[in-house]
């Protein structure tokens, strides 16, 4: 095995609402994703996304973090997702530009632990104070002692899904 | 068809199609496997790796101009990543500045920034060729600079390309910098070359032992 590998890589030639990692080989020690993200949502703004593993919706996560000059509340075990962790830059923000999110999954396939942690950086702005701007550093949690074998990142909504070319990789570290 | 490809004299057993990059039914030859494995029509899980484009070191730095360039970038990766470890220049002060395709028309840049320096956090914005680093980040005595810049999609000319950037500096724990940047250039044409400026140039060039790497990632 060499000591990085791309398990799944593509940019969009369409609209997607989802970046679905499925049947993620358990043989790495971590994994990374980087993905850029835009939609066509009105406004020289930007959104957050969602991140589920495992296809769970059940109320098994938290987030944790701060962005520019604020933080992200912890609420444990109250969400359905890990939100806005990720984020999304809308269609009014400069054009062609999108936000870079990267994700690093440590020790994702232990059947023993508890709780997994997702690290996530996040990078989303304009050129000036009129642009919404979104940059952050946070760790998502998912309480489960299940190996991760799939994660799946969300656009903000159904009606505002990833344009085509958003593009993203993941990577297993050996 | 016949033969599939590779320099054969010959011996096929059984039915043999094509490989694609989910199948490959038949008896092949070592170099057939190679081949089709890089031309992205042999089923594998693996889509690609990281591998080591280019690399500046103290004795590859272009003397005083205070720019790096890598040019000639290859349109076969995915993102790239380019990473300077242990970040001196000859002179403090200034940020450290990224261009694409050797543009320098500001407009075309935009960056948010999010850095810490001592105990002051700061935000700013701006059109700038520079993914700014604050003075110091890169210092002339002890201490030295990590900066990284994940770029993706480097090569799709439809869109613009977009960077996240990360970097962290101190010199002899009296002073440093931290920050995270969102870095975007909005013209639509594939990144073939990139330079990493140490500010403006003047005296402030790299020095020993500043290592700049750039890597490819993955395959488009």
């Amino acid at each position: 095995m060499a000591d990085f590998e791309i398990i799944e890589e593509g940019t969009l030639t369409t609209t997607s609402y989802t970046l679905d990692f499925t049947s993620i080989p358990q043989t790495y020690t971590h994994l990374e994703i980087m993905f850029s993200a835009r939609s066509a949502k009105s406004g020289a703004t930007t959104d957050g996304g969602e991140v589920r593993v495992n296809g769970d919706s059940g109320t098994n996560y938290g987030v944790q973090g701060g962005y520019i000059n604020n933080v992200m509340s912890l609420n444990m075990g109250t969400r359905s997702q890990i939100d806005s962790s990720t984020r999304i830059m809308n269609a009014g923000q400069q054009t062609g530009v999108y936000a870079i999110n990267k994700i690093m999954i440590p020790n994702y396939s232990d059947t023993t632990v508890a709780t997994k942690g997702l690290l996530f950086e996040t990078t989303a702005g304009g050129p000036n104070s009129s642009w919404a701007y979104w940059n952050s550093f946070s760790i998502g949690f998912w309480s489960s002692t299940a190996a991760i074998n799939q994660v799946t990142l969300y656009s903000e909504s159904v009606s505002y899904p990833f344009v085509a070319g958003s593009s993203y990789w993941l990577g297993g570290w050996a | 068809m016949t033969g599939i490809s590779a320099g054969k004299t010959w011996s096929r057993i059984g039915a043999e199609v094509a490989p694609t990059s989910g199948a490959a039914s038949g008896v092949w030859q070592m170099q057939e496997v190679a081949e089709n494995v890089g031309a992205g029509t042999w089923p594998t899980h693996i889509k690609g790796t990281m591998e080591l484009i280019g690399e500046f070191t103290a004795s590859s730095y272009p003397g005083t101009s205070g720019e790096i360039s890598f040019t000639s970038i290859p349109q076969t990766y995915r993102s790239l990543r380019v990473v300077m470890s242990n970040g001196k220049r000859a002179s403090s002060s200034g940020g450290t500045g990224l261009t694409f395709n050797a543009d320098s028309t500001t407009s075309n840049y935009s960056y948010s920034e999010f850095y810490n320096t001592g105990s002051n956090s700061t935000f700013e914005t701006g059109s700038s060729i520079q993914g700014y680093m604050p003075a110091n980040s890169v210092p002339t005595s002890a201490g030295s600079t990590f900066w990284m810049a994940d770029i993706m999609n480097y090569s799709d000319a439809s869109v613009g390309t977009s960077a996240q950037i990360q970097y962290g500096g101190a010199q002899d724990n009296s002073s440093g910098a931290t920050g995270i940047i969102s870095f975007g250039y909005n013209q639509t044409s594939a990144v073939t070359s990139l330079q990493l400026k140490s500010d403006a140039g003047g005296g402030y060039y790299f020095i020993a032992p500043t290592v700049v790497a750039l890597f490819g990632i993955g395959i488009v």
